[in-house]
Parts: structure tokens; sequence; C-alpha cells
């Protein structure tokens, strides 16, 4: 894989304002991830529209890590080294689903503004 | 989720740095080596493929540092705005902040100043090094030890117990020798105690407290002296002798302006010249907790008492085994347990007791020997020196007192702040519903209410000090505490500690409106204030509750302040059986109900004295004893009186002097009593002893009666012939108590003198000071004052708790009043519209006024109710302090509930008169 140029480059954007967490959280959700992971679904799940490099990616792990809304545990991957799996905790996936409605509501919010204009 | 559960995490990630780190090192290589691996499958080789991850990761310390960055400063970012949010809102607020401020202030002030107290009378170690290496010794069975006296001559002058000055933890000299001698788990074993000296430098006298110590005393402790040398074991190598002594230092610095040639002058204590040798080190006081001596003197000095019946009483005294006046403590030796020091002290002093004492007695009964030789010696730490000692008895007592008292007050702060709280968080429903459907997480919501709490309470504990100052002078005329504590200051460590617990307490009562607050539906609140309609029904519920349970405080403490002024007074109204006004009072060589044998009274001086302040133009008697009329401290004995079957009566009673009821206007209701001429064979008991007896007190009179006392020669009982019967005289400064029998001995020492005078108080207290100087001039006087302060001295504690008391309810009446003007307020607002359309459909003003004054008397009348129950329930705890009256008195009780109606009814008055002008028109319109 090669680093393309950011921002110029047709089909690549930057994560919108404060949806971040949900994306991680929708990830985890279905299973528990650790943070490479995390980042390599997110470009396949978007097809490379959405690509999140480490540093923005772990200070937002841990910060939901904090706030109760991640839980972790250390395993041993495949090849005998200690990994962190993130999975959300109950308070996480509530606060997942508050948001998956809140999101909802504004992109059909948007969308019906964008329809009507 | 709960909010306990955020907090931890919040927690963990503040004080989890190590944890963090090593979780992130794992991510990161974790993620390197899978992006690496990633590359390798892609075809890169393994070098360079680490080499790419490692780029692509954006530098491992980068990216750590962020999310640092993003742990820390998030959570101080917002708490900053947190904290500047809560200012800006209850700056607005400013009714509710100050009430709440100074609730709080008022209940962290208290603390403070208590605390202060307590942690430097009671909790602070010696200033010595490795304090806790020190052991006190103690007799802890008293009663055996004075059961048998070894000489009746010795019968104490105010009953059974010794003058020494307190219970169980006195020895003799030659007791303190023969332990010191043959001792070994200590290091050294010392001795001391304290007494009121006259010192004398350079022809002029004064008196001071001088400290007896014995040779051991400062190496045991470990001191360094300031200057000079300290005591040490050649200076009190001889019985009788001493001709050293040590300043201590603040009276180094008082006296002699810490002059450096100080050393080699002479002073004289009790007439005796000893040469300053040196200074103790700054800031040690000695060793019993409530005694701040200004010398060390050796502890072998003599007495300098020649009258022979005096030396038997005075101290020091160097030779009798009966005379307990030595206090004892040891250093442990390293490695040696207080247990294993325990067992071996007490098979030393057993075996003395048996070989060398138990053959003294006179008048034992086998079983009071066996008691006598197998009395137990405990040891007890001593980190604090003497604490248990009779001076700083009525410190401990009040004290213990003012600690309940004080966070009782904490207590009832901390419940009426987490009710302000509460309240305001439900008036705030709507803006929080706001927040919360804006985005607010629920930890937001919380950190913002515990900001509120922050904002509060700081400033909180800042005006706490002017409380903690007020209350500190105001704990300081409390008995005891003076004396224990002279120089009480506002202490930083207790303050630090008491304004940590407060602002915890204040913080935990902000917290407990979050749980409700973070509840909140945003879409039902903000819906229901949409619409105006009556909101929620559970917050106006809520808070009409709310505003009960304050009636109900309020009332609660309304009563009790009711209760402690009732008590006040009616102790005030107490018939004491003397008539105390217009009397001043003062004694010499004595001062707070110790006696200082050596010093002062002298045969001869009580009359000398008596007969130059009855001389004094405008006094119209005059009277003196051996302990002052209304001073807590008496002590009792057991008497019998002869031809009476009776089991031992137990006694209080005094030494006094000639026409002493006759001054104090007691009745007498038999016989006589003492004259100048009276020998020490008669004796004057009163009433209640006839009574317990059975007897009349016409029928008194001759009888002899049997106080304790034996013949040193034959063991045969001393008895003393009633001439006289006293009607109801209160001796002790307990004046609520019920009276004891009473019996009284002619004596011709005296050291408390009562002058009765026409004189005000002042001209009177100068007069007799001036006269003392004169007549007596070496001769120090304490306690020169009013009959009526040395009354008022002793009910301190009542007083201080009865303005407490005061206070604290006129503050929770306000806030109750506030309270209840909050919910009606509100209600009127709430229900404008039904107002407005029952005004509109014809009801008359006076209707919409009562309707709303319904509202406010249906819970005034719960809270008072409430209020009420609850003051008689909690009053008991107080029982102690009452007197003549009962925490539930009705008639208080009454008077309390039309005060709350009265103040109910006033804050009730605004929102009932808004109602009545509700406009119909603009009302309805608005919908």
């Amino acid at each position: 894989m090669t680093r393309q140029p950011k921002g110029v480059v047709e089909g690549k954007l930057n994560i919108p304002q404060g949806t971040l967490e949900l994306l991680i959280l929708t990830i985890v959700r279905r299973e528990p991830l650790h943070g490479y992971g995390i980042a390599q679904r997110l470009k396949a799940l978007t097809r490379g529209t959405f690509e999140i490099n480490p540093g923005s990616l772990f200070p937002a792990l841990y910060a939901l890590e904090r706030d109760g809304k991640l839980r972790c545990e250390e395993r041993l991957s495949d090849n005998n080294r200690q990994a962190r799996y993130y999975t959300p905790t109950a308070s996480g996936l509530k606060h997942l689903e508050a948001e998956e409605r809140r999101w909802e509501r504004v992109t059909a919010a948007i969308s019906s503004v964008l329809q009507g204009a | 989720m709960t909010i306990l559960y955020r907090i931890r995490a919040l927690a963990r990630w503040l004080f989890r740095r190590e944890e963090i780190e090593r979780a992130l090192d794992t991510d990161l290589e974790d993620y390197i080596e899978r992006s690496a691996a990633e590359k390798v499958r892609a075809g890169m080789n393994e070098a360079e493929a680490r080499r790419a991850a490692r780029i692509e990761l954006g530098g491992v310390e980068q990216t750590k540092e962020s999310v640092r960055v993003r742990l820390s400063f998030a959570v101080i970012d917002n708490t900053l705005a947190d904290l500047r949010l809560a200012f800006r809102t209850l700056s607005r607020q400013k009714t509710f902040s100050a009430v709440t401020v100074s609730t709080l202030a008022l209940g962290i002030g208290v603390n403070v100043a208590i605390f202060s107290l307590f942690q430097q009378v009671l909790l602070r170690p010696l200033p010595v090094p490795e304090p806790e290496r020190l052991v006190n010794l103690t007799d802890p069975v008293a009663d055996p030890k004075f059961a048998v006296r070894m000489d009746p001559r010795l019968f104490a002058t105010q009953g059974g117990s010794n003058e020494g000055g307190e219970r169980g933890t006195v020895f003799s000299y030659p007791m303190f020798r023969d332990l010191e001698r043959d001792q070994e788990p200590f290091t050294g074993l010392a001795a001391h105690t304290f007494d009121e000296a006259k010192i004398a430098i350079d022809e002029r006298t004064r008196p001071a407290t001088a400290a007896y110590v014995s040779g051991s005393y400062f190496s045991v402790l470990g001191l360094r002296p300031a200057l000079g040398r300290l005591l040490g074991p050649d200076d009190d190598r001889v019985d009788g002798r001493a001709e050293s002594v040590v300043l201590s230092h603040a009276y180094w610095q008082s006296e002699f302006g810490g002059s450096l040639s100080v050393l080699g002058r002479t002073l004289a204590i009790n007439e005796v010249p000893l040469t300053i040798v040196g200074v103790a080190p700054r800031g040690f006081h000695g060793t019993a907790v409530s005694a701040r001596p200004s010398v060390f003197v050796p502890i072998t000095i003599s007495s300098g008492v020649t009258d022979a019946f005096a030396a038997n009483l005075a101290i020091p005294n160097h030779t009798r085994r009966d005379h307990y006046w030595v206090r004892l403590f040891g250093r442990l030796e390293p490695g040696v347990t207080r247990e294993q020091a325990g067992s071996a002290m007490n098979a030393l002093h057993r075996a003395i007791l048996s070989e060398v004492e138990a053959p003294l007695l006179s008048g034992a009964d086998e079983q009071q020997r066996e008691a006598f030789r197998t009395r137990p010696l405990e040891l007890v730490p001593g980190a604090r020196g003497q604490t248990g000692s009779r001076v700083l008895d009525p410190a401990r007592n009040s004290l213990e007192r003012l600690v309940a008292v004080s966070g009782a007050v904490l207590l009832l702060c901390c419940a009426n702040v987490a009710g302000l709280m509460l309240l305001r968080a439900t008036s705030r429903a709507g803006e929080v519903a706001v927040r919360a459907s804006l985005g607010a997480t629920r930890a937001r919501l919380a950190s913002l209410q515990l900001a509120e709490a922050l904002v509060l309470a700081l400033p909180a504990a800042i005006l706490s000090l002017p409380f903690a100052w007020f209350t500190l002078r105001g704990a300081s005329l409390v008995p005891g505490i003076p004396a224990a504590a002279p120089d009480a200051t506002l202490s930083p460590a207790a303050a630090l500690i008491a304004m940590g617990f407060a602002l915890a307490a204040a913080l935990a009562a902000a917290l407990l409106p979050i749980r409700s607050l973070i509840r909140t539906k945003p879409g039902t609140v903000l819906q229901a204030q949409g619409a105006r309609h009556t909101t929620t029904k559970g917050v106006a519920r809520f808070r009409a509750t709310l505003a009960t349970a304050q009636v109900a405080l309020s009332m609660g403490l309304v009563a009790m302040t009711g209760v402690l002024a009732q008590s006040l007074a009616n102790i005030a109204r107490l018939d004491l059986g003397a008539d105390i006004d217009s009397v001043v009072m003062f004694e010499i060589g004595r001062r707070d109900g110790i006696s200082l044998p050596g010093l002062g009274p002298r045969l001869g001086t009580a009359g000398r004295l008596e007969e130059a302040l009855a001389a004094i133009p405008g006094v119209s008697s005059t009277a003196s004893s051996l302990s002052p009329l209304l001073s807590l401290q008496k002590g009792t004995f057991n008497v019998t009186v002869q031809g009476v079957d009776a089991e031992p009566l137990r006694a209080s009673g005094d030494r006094i002097g000639p026409n002493f009821f006759e001054m104090f206007g007691t009745e007498v209701l038999a016989g006589r009593e003492f004259n100048s001429t009276d020998g020490a064979e008669g004796v004057i008991v009163n009433r209640r002893l006839a009574e317990r007896l059975g007897l009349a007190p016409d029928s008194m009179i001759g009888r002899r009666i049997d106080a304790g006392a034996r013949r040193i020669d034959t063991g045969a009982a001393v008895t003393y012939e009633i001439v006289g019967v006293i009607g109801d005289l209160r001796l002790s400064g307990k004046v609520t108590e019920d009276i004891q029998p009473q019996v009284f001995f002619p004596t011709p020492i005296r050291d408390t003198f009562y002058v009765r005078g026409a004189l005000p108080p002042e001209a009177l207290l100068n007069a007799v000071r001036e006269t003392v100087a004169r007549v007596e001039p070496t001769i120090p006087v304490f306690n020169l004052q009013t009959m009526k302060q040395q009354f008022r001295a002793n009910i301190a504690v009542e007083r201080f708790v009865a303005g407490i008391s005061t206070v604290f309810a006129v503050l929770a009446t306000a806030l109750a009043a506030l309270g209840l003007y909050g919910v009606l307020a509100f209600s009127v607002a709430q229900r404008s519209r039904e107002i407005g359309l029952r005004v509109a459909l014809g009801a008359p003003t006076g209707r919409i006024r009562r309707m709303v004054l319904r509202q406010v008397a249906r819970m005034a009348i719960v809270g008072i109710v409430l209020g009420a129950i609850a003051a008689a329930v909690l009053g008991r705890a107080a029982q102690s302090l009452l007197f003549g009256v009962e925490a539930g008195d009705p008639i208080v009780l009454v008077a309390a509930a039309v005060l709350l109606a009265a103040v109910t009814l006033g804050a009730a008055y605004i929102p009932a008169r808004r109602a009545s002008r509700v406009d119909p028109m603009s009302a309805l319109r608005y919908e």
C-alpha cells in the first residue's frame, strides 16, 4: 500500500467532526478488534473514502475507554504477541444507539433540505 | 452504566498513568507488527516493511503524545469551562449563592475551630524524637490505693481523692525511686509533676507554673537544650536539695528577653535559690497536657513548707509512701513492646508493694491488704504526654461534647445544602433537558453540577475562617479549655482536615441531585415547558416535599434552641441556697481547683486577710473556704453517723471558715455554724444527709460522724461532733446535679475568700486586689472575679451550644422561608392560567389568596409536626445539657410552632398576593 497525498485525490474525504466515535463503536460492535483492525475495517467499509491515521485513532480509542464506552481485553494474538482488543460496554452501546438515531435524523433532515431546494 | 462507574473510569485514567503507558506500548507495537506483516505479504522485505509501518504511524512518540493530550487536557478543559459557567450562573443567582455559601461556611467554620482545639489539646504528640516509644505508667485501680491510708492525718481535705491531681496515674516518690532503680524495659524512667510556685527574680516575686522533674526527665524525652544544658542525673541526687533550674523557652523569652547572659543567674523557687543552667527547646511545654511550666526544677527540691501538718500534704514530699503526687513515664528500650514492659514493671511493682509497702498499712483487713498488694500497674501510650490529668478532664469532657455538636452542625449544614442543590436542580430541569438534547453526556452534566458545588464550596471555605475564629473565641470560654490550650489557634493542619471533610461533604451534597438530573427525559421536560403546562407533576411535588422538609428541620432547630434557652434560664433562676449577688471571690495559692501547698495558705493568713478585707469601705461581710464554691472539682468520701444503722453515705463537702453560711445567706436549720473559736472537732452537715438517714435536722445535733479518718497509732476512727445542720446549698459547679449529702469541716487554713460589698463589681474587685497586695504582698492571687462569673464559667458549654443552636435555627428558618417562597412563587406562576380562569369566572380575590395559603398551610403543618417529633427525639440526645426542661416540652414546641407558622405565612404572603392580582385577560391571552 502506498500513501496518497491528502485531500486532493478524488474519492478521499476527511471524517466529519464528531462521527469518528460513532464509526469506531459501530465497527467494534460486530466483534472485539485491535487498533490496526479498526483502521483497516474502516477503510474497507468506506471503500477507501475515509482513512484514519493512528494519530487520530488512538486518542479517540483511549478517550472512549476513559469515558467507559469501550473496554479492553489483552489477548495473545496469532504470533504470540500481546494485543489489546476493544469492545463496546453497555453504556457504549446505548450511546451508539442514540448517536445512530441522531445521525439518521441529521442526515434525513439535510437530504430533505437538499432535495427540497 | 452508573455515574459511579464513570467517576471510577475517570479516576483510573487520571491516576493510572503507568497502566496507560503500558497499554499504549502494547497497542502501538501491535499496530506496527500488523501493518508490517501486511506490507510483507504485499511483497516488501521485512526491514523495509517495518520502517514503512512506523512512518505510517506518524511517529510512535507523537501518537503517544496526542493520546496523552487528549486524555488529560480534555478533562482539564472541560473542568475549566464548567467552572467558568458555574461561576457565571451562580453570580446571577445571588440569594441562592449567598445562603448556600454562608450555610456551608458555618458548618466548615465551626468544625475547623473545634478540630483545631481537639488536635491541639488531645492529639498533638510531644515535640520529642520518637514519641511513640514513650509510655505512661498508670495505676488503674484507684480505689484500693486510697481505701486504706497509712496515716489518718492524710485524710484528704477534699475527701477520698488524692490532692496530687489525678486518678490512678500518680505514684509516691519513694515508689518512683524503687521502680527507677530496678526497672529494665526502659532506657530510663522519668518522674514529673507540676505545681504553682513563687518565682523570685531580683526581689520581684511572681507566681508561675513549675515542673518538678527527675534527673532522667530530659534524657528520657531525648531533648536538646536551646541554651546551656538541661537537667541531668547529677541534679537530683539528694532528696531535699536542688541547685539548678532550666527555663522554658517561652519564659526565657518573656522574662529575660531571650538574653544569652541568663546562664548562671539565680532565681528563687518558693524561696529556694537555684542557678539557671539552661533553656529547654522551643515549643516544648512540659509533659502534662494543659500545664505549661515556666521552669523545670529538680524533683528533689524541698517543698519549703515548715508547718508539720501542711508538710504532709505539700509537694514535693520525698519520704511518704502514702503521698501520691509523682507522674511516671519511660522510654521503651529498642525492641521492647509495651506488653513486655508491662509485665516486667508489674512484677517489680508487686514485689515493692508486698515487701515494702503492705507492712506499713494500718487499719486494713486481710481483703484490703490483698487488694493493695495485687494492684496492677498499666502502661499506656505516652506519645502525647500526661493526658489523663485532672486539669485536662474538664477540657476533655467539654471537647468531646463540642466535637459532637460541631459534627451535628456540619451534618445539618450539608443536609440543607443538599436540599438547596436539589431544589435548584429541579428548577433547572429545562436547562438540563436542552443541554442533554444538544448532546451533553451525563458525565458532562454531572461535572457541571460538581463544578457548581466547587464554586460554592471554595468561597465557603474562605468565609469559614471568620466563623472559625468566632467559634474558637466562644470555645475558649468553655471550662477547662483555657487551661488546656491557652494559646489555641486555628491550626493549619486541623483546618485542612476539617475543610477537606467539609468540602467532601459539600461535594457529596452536590452529587445527590445528579442522579435525578441525568435521568431527566429531555423530551417530556421540553414539551411540558414549551406548553407551559403544570410541569411534570413530580417536580412540583418534589419541591413541595423539600420545602416541607425544610420547615421540619427549622422547626426542630427552633424547638431545640427554645429548649436550650429555657434550660439556661432555669439554671440562671436556680436557687443556689446562697446569695451570690454582689459577691466577689479570689483564691490564693490555688488555681483551677488544684491546690498548691508550699505556697500561700499558712496558719493565720486567712484571719489576717479576712480582717483587712472586712475593713474595706462598703464591704459588709467576708467568708472563706478551702476550695471555691461552685467550682467543678469536688471530691467525695464515705460518711457514717454513729448510732444510725445505715450504709455509708457518699458525701461531698469542704473546709470552711467562720460565718460562711451567714455571709451567703444559707439557711441554718439546726444548731449553729462555725465561729472563730471552733476547734477541729465539730462539723456541719446538710439537710440532705439527715434526710438520707431518715432523721430530723434537730436530732442530728450532738451525734458524731465518721468520715473515714483513722489514727496512725491505733487505727481507731476519728469522729467529729455535728454542731449544725444547713439547708440546701449548691456546692459544686455542676449546679444542675441533685444536692448531695454534705459535710463541712472547720479549718484554720483556707485559700478561697469571698467578699460581699455594696460597691460596683469593678470597684470591689479593685479594692480587693489592692488590699491583698498590701496585706500579703508575696501571695499570688488567682481567679479574682465575681461569683456570677464563677457561676457562669460552669455552664459555658451549655451557653455555647445554645449560641450555636440559635445561629443555626435562624439560618434554617431563613432557608425554610426561602424554600416555601420558592415553591409558592413557582406554583403561582405555573397556575396563572388556571387562576386567571377562576378570576374570569368570578372567583373573589380573597378565595384565590386562600387557595394559595391553603397550599402553604398544608406544607407548614406537616413540616411543623414532623419537626416537633424530630426535636423531641433528637433532644433526648442532648438531654444531658438540659436542666429542668424536657426535649419535648409542650410550651416550647407550641411557641416554636407559632413562630414557624408566622414565618411561613410571611413567606407565603407575596405569592398569595401575586396570585390574587393575576389579570385574567393577560393570563388567558398568553395561551
